[in-house]
This record gives C-alpha cells, structure tokens and sequence, in this order.
C-alpha cells in the first residue's frame, strides 16, 4: 500500500480523498494556486506543495507543476478527483512513466472513452444499446443535416471531445442546423481544443441513468447499481439519487443496464471506477450515452446505498488489491439524494455569487452527510467551479429521504453570499418530483412555472427581524471585535445608546 | 427611542420579546412561547428560513448605522463581483424608487439588472456603459 498520495485537485473532492487517505494510514498531500493558499483542503492535508497563479491553466492543470510537487514530496500516487486532469489519457501517461501509479483507468481506456464517437463504438462492440447518431465526427453542419433528415428532428449536437455540457446543442429544425452547429463547433475548439462535433438523435422526456462501474487490475468488474441524474440545468446535473425512481420500479431493469455497463466497460478493458451513463424511457428501454473515466461528483449517493468507500476501493484498487466482493454481494439498501450547492441566486436567474463567507452553519443529525470544502471567513474564489458543497442524505425509503433532506436544508445556512438552498426546498416540494416523475427537462419547466422565491413574509417575522437588527445594532460589532469586546464596556455602551 | 428600523426598506416597530446572542452574530429569540434562531451577516438577517435586508436610522446621532444602507437615506450601489457595465438606466438627479432598476452589469457571461434598495434620488455615477468594474467598487450612490 502506498505511504503518501498527492491529489491533484481542490475544493470538497480534495477533501473527501484526504479523509480517506488519513483513515487508511496514508499521508495526504495537497496542492494549490495563489489564490486557494487559505482553501480548506490546503488546512487539512497533511503537506501541501503550491503549484503556480489562481488560473487553472497555469496550477490544476498544469502537469510538469503537479509531477514536480509529486517528486519533491516523495509521493507514490496521485489521484485526480474529478474535473481537471481527471479525464486526461496525457496525465495518466506522464503520472506512470515518471513512476508514480495513477489512481484511475488505464491510460487507454481514458483514450478510448474520451473521444465520445469512439466511445460509442467501443460500447456499441461489447453489444450495449446506443442512441442512433454519426459514427464520427463531423466537420461542417451539411454532414449533420444529413443525419437528422434521415433520423428526424429533434437531434442533439455534441462536442467529440465533450463533456460538462460544453458544445451541446439541441437544434429541432432543419433551418437552425447550421448556426447551431457553428456555434456548438466554436465552443467546443474553444472548450477542448478540438471543434469536431457528431450529431445523436434526441430522445425526449428521457431520463438520466447512470451506473457505476468498478474494475480491478486481474479482470474482476462489477456495478454498483443505478444513480438517477435527470434534474439538471444546462445540461448540469443538480440533483442526484440512488436508486432511481424508474429502476426500482422496472423488474430486472437494474440488472439489465448493470449487464450492459460492464460490456462496455470490459471492451474498453476498464479498471478502477467508471459510470457509463444511458439515457432511459418510461418503458425501461436505455441507450448508452458515454463513460466517465472518473469517480463522478455524485459517487456519495453510491456509497450510501452500498454501504462502500469509493475513494478507498480506487486505492486499494490502484495498489494491485483484487476487487473485496463479488456482483453477488452488492445490495443497495435504502435511498440516498445529494443536492450540489452552489453560490449562485436561484431568484435572480442563478446568477453567481461568489464572495466572502460571513456565516455557516451545516447541517448534521441521522442520515446526513456534508461533502463541503468551505468555511466561515473565506472568499469564493471567481477563478473556479461555484460549487459550495455537497449535501447528502439515506433513509430507509426515498419519501423518507425527501423529508430528511428538506430538514438538512432547513438547517443549512451560509451567510454572506447567495446559494441554491432555496432551489432545492422547491424541487424536494414539488409533487412531480416526489412522485419520481422526471426526465431531463424537468428542471426547465419547474422553474418555467412561479416558484415566488419571496414569498410575503408574517408580519410577525418582520417585527422579529426588527428586533434583531436593533440588537445588532447595539452591540455593534465593527468597532471592536466581539471576541475580545468585555461584556462590561457592551453593558456600558449599550447604556449610552439606550 | 429616536431610531428607525428598516427590514426590506419599510419602517417596522421592533417585537417585543427574549432575545440573546448566543454565538457572535447569531441570535436566540424566545417570543410568546416559541423558538426562534436569527443569523445576521452584513445587512441581512436570516431567520423563520427567510432572509431580510436591515437598516437604521439614528435620527438623534445623525450618524448611520455601520449596518444601514443609508443615514439620511444615503445607498451605495457597489459592484458585488468584477464584471463589465452593460447599460445605465438613470441620470443623476432622477428620482427613483425601492427595486427600480438602475443599471445592468455582466459577470461570468451572466447579466444581472443591479436595483434600487429603497427611494430616493440619484446623485452620483461613477460608470458608464462598457466600463470594467472590480468587485466592491462604487457604482451609483443614493440619496
């Protein structure tokens, strides 16, 4: 086993690895731009090497940066989160040949599964359904035009090289094809540095399904069950469960996309974690979409179900260790919802809203688990990703899981800047969600309705609200702070303004 | 009592009723009974799962509140984060009142329409349309 892991990334991911890492005996080491010297994972990993300015391009992404910080640490392994270098076949490459073990798939199989056409055909080979699309990429809208004349409106564009919604583009007539297609093509260059772009049908109203897959290095595989994704926005996914409401109500549907997952991931000769993600019907039909080369963001609603450590099994894994359990041993049990919080203002259009954290208070009590990288006093970087933390709760049932949720965000507050909470109470209300009823577009046509995010508030809310303001206002902190204020000089200043 | 207390731009009369802070920042009321747990960051309160927008005026010290978005109504519009000026909606002397827009400024390819906090009238610009501004600068103050 290895002795010291240096991880690649920041935020709550680098945190959630760096407790894995302490409990397995495992020095951590963190690394960090300009900008992210007070960040939480910097404080908590055991060393931590600074890797160059606030821009990801110049420090999170620069791989002679982070191997230097791995050599002069004298680390092992590095394990890359998700995001970043996580998805690069390039830093794979480089972490092995200057002799450290890359904590993810082989180099390869990132090759393979990062380019979405050949994705496709690698899943396609190992016998997994695909959505009718181009077998390639294409480089002017007239080779798309032909496709979705033959296949029918609505088709999707997307980006070869995609990801993270990036380059996508839903085009439902003939006429909007071309400038779409520019628009999805430019993005993607700009993106990914490769504007190639294929063309899919679209299914409507589909579902997000994806299953995790996890492989050891001596050709055991297994999935770990279904996490449904479909709340999204743009194309991002904000809410995520296990089970889905769909799979768990569709006989052998579980087994039959778990079945599928590992054909593709087997073709792609897979270790380590992976989801494949499908696109999923009422009628239990799927498609297979692409595979994430990664452990996902929402691996957290995984582990509570199955009762696993993903960071631990991706060490142990990356070690040499042969997979702990066989298919027959995986159960999900009960139901687990993560909702990502993000500094961004749901009653003004999401606009984001980075800045200082004046106030925090996490929720905790049974069944709830925060993945957070955040803390009172520290300032959002603009530079990065908005997402704040990670809220995750089980319960025994998924109408349990709701209410516990709701009570979680109810007891979650984040002062200073703006957050999503206020998103979450009204998608965990709203009697579509409960009743499992989502595809893709969900979220859209939610937020489509009048969700008033300012409600009136009672008029005995407001009189409280005065009363705390005058005492504020009386204690008046800014003019010494409140630590060091004697109760006395308050009392006496106090008296004075009274 | 010679102040006046603000939440949401309107005068309200205080309730009355326990109230102690038990954390710097956070308050415990207890009021006819029942429990309730107030935070306060800058000029907003949290409290009931709801958020408010406090300011007070001292009309015997003549001096504002360090909480108050105004003594004599004063308001400084600032730029929360860096970002560029789309468009300016008024001139300076016009009158304006509470969520009047006043000026549109663009951040993270993300427009966001900036509004008035209460009534009042406009004696200052300090932008103009496709300047850059830096997070906390002084955009539009009110009068």
């Amino acid at each position: 086993m290895f002795s010291k892991v240096l991880i690649a990334n920041r935020g709550e991911i680098a945190l959630r690895i760096i407790r894995t890492l302490r409990e397995m005996g495992i020095r951590s080491v963190a690394v960090y731009s300009d900008i992210d010297r007070p960040a939480l994972h910097v404080r908590k990993a055991d060393e931590a090497a600074h890797i160059g300015p606030a821009a990801s391009s110049e420090s999170y992404l620069n791989i002679d940066r982070i191997l230097d910080a791995a050599r002069t640490h004298g680390v092992e392994a590095i394990h890359p989160g998700y995001g970043f270098l996580s998805e690069n076949a390039d830093f794979a490459q480089a972490c092995e040949d200057a002799g450290f073990t890359f904590i993810g798939p082989s180099p390869r199989s990132i090759a393979l599964m990062g380019s979405k056409t050949e994705a496709r055909r690698v899943a396609k080979s190992g016998g997994a359904p695909i959505v009718p699309g181009t077998e390639s990429g294409l480089t002017s809208a007239i080779e798309a035009s032909a496709f979705a004349r033959e296949a029918g409106f609505p088709v999707m564009l997307k980006a070869v090289a995609g990801g993270g919604g990036k380059g996508m583009r839903r085009v439902d007539r003939g006429e909007d094809l071309s400038s779409a297609f520019d628009a999805a093509s430019s993005e993607a260059a700009r993106a990914f540095g490769d504007g190639r772009i294929y063309v899919e049908k679209l299914i409507e109203n589909a579902r997000h399904i994806e299953i995790q897959v996890f492989g050891d290095k001596h050709g055991n595989l297994v999935h770990l069950g279904e996490r449904e994704c479909s709340v999204q926005r743009r194309h991002q996914k904000v809410i995520e469960e296990s089970p889905s409401p769909l799979v768990a109500r569709m006989p052998g549907m579980r087994e039959r996309m778990g079945e599928a997952a590992l054909r593709a991931a087997r073709a792609a000769g897979y270790h380590n974690a992976g989801t494949v993600e499908f696109l999923a019907d009422n009628s239990g039909s799927f498609y297979f979409l692409e595979m994430n080369t990664r452990l996902q963001v929402e691996h957290p609603v995984t582990e509570l179900v199955t009762g696993l450590d993903l960071v631990r099994l991706q060490i142990e894994i990356a070690a040499g260790g042969h997979l702990p359990f066989t298919q027959d041993q995986v159960a999900l049990r009960g139901a687990a919802i993560e909702c990502r919080i993000y500094a961004e203002d749901p009653a003004n259009n999401f606009f984001p809203s980075p800045g200082r954290i004046e106030q925090l208070s996490e929720p905790g009590g049974p069944g709830v688990r925060v993945d957070s990288g955040i803390y009172p006093g520290w300032t959002v970087p603009l530079e990065y990703d908005p997402m704040l933390s990670k809220l995750i709760v089980w319960s025994e049932t998924r109408e349990h899981a709701i209410e516990r949720m709701l009570r979680a965000l109810g007891e979650y507050h984040v002062g200073g800047i703006k957050s999503n909470i206020p998103l979450f109470q009204a998608i965990l209300n709203d009697p579509a969600f409960r009743a499992g009823d989502l595809h893709t577009g969900y979220l859209d046509q939610l937020l489509k309705t009048d969700l008033n995010w300012n409600p009136k508030p009672p008029p005995e809310l407001l009189r409280l609200a005065a009363l705390v303001a005058l005492k504020q206002s009386r204690a008046d902190r800014t003019e010494l702070p409140a630590s060091v204020e004697s109760r006395w000089l308050r009392a006496g200043r106090e008296d004075l303004l009274r | 009592m010679s102040r006046v207390i603000r939440i949401n731009g309107e005068a309200i009369e205080p309730a009355q009723a326990e109230i102690v802070e038990t954390e710097p920042n956070v308050y415990s009321i207890l009021a006819h009974g029942k429990s309730y747990e107030a935070r306060v960051s800058g000029n907003e309160i949290s409290i009931g799962g709801r958020l408010f927008t406090f300011e007070i005026e001292d009309s015997r010290q003549w001096k504002r509140s360090t909480h108050a978005a105004g003594a004599h109504g004063r308001a400084s519009i600032t730029a929360a984060m860096p970002g560029k000026i789309v468009r300016v909606s008024v001139s300076v002397g016009d009158d304006v009142v509470a969520d009047q827009g006043l000026l549109v400024i663009e951040a993270m390819k993300m427009q966001n329409e900036l509004k008035s906090p209460r009534d009042g009238r406009v004696t200052a610009i300090e932008v103009k349309e496709n300047d850059s501004v830096n997070a906390g600068a002084l955009l539009i103050t009110i009068e």
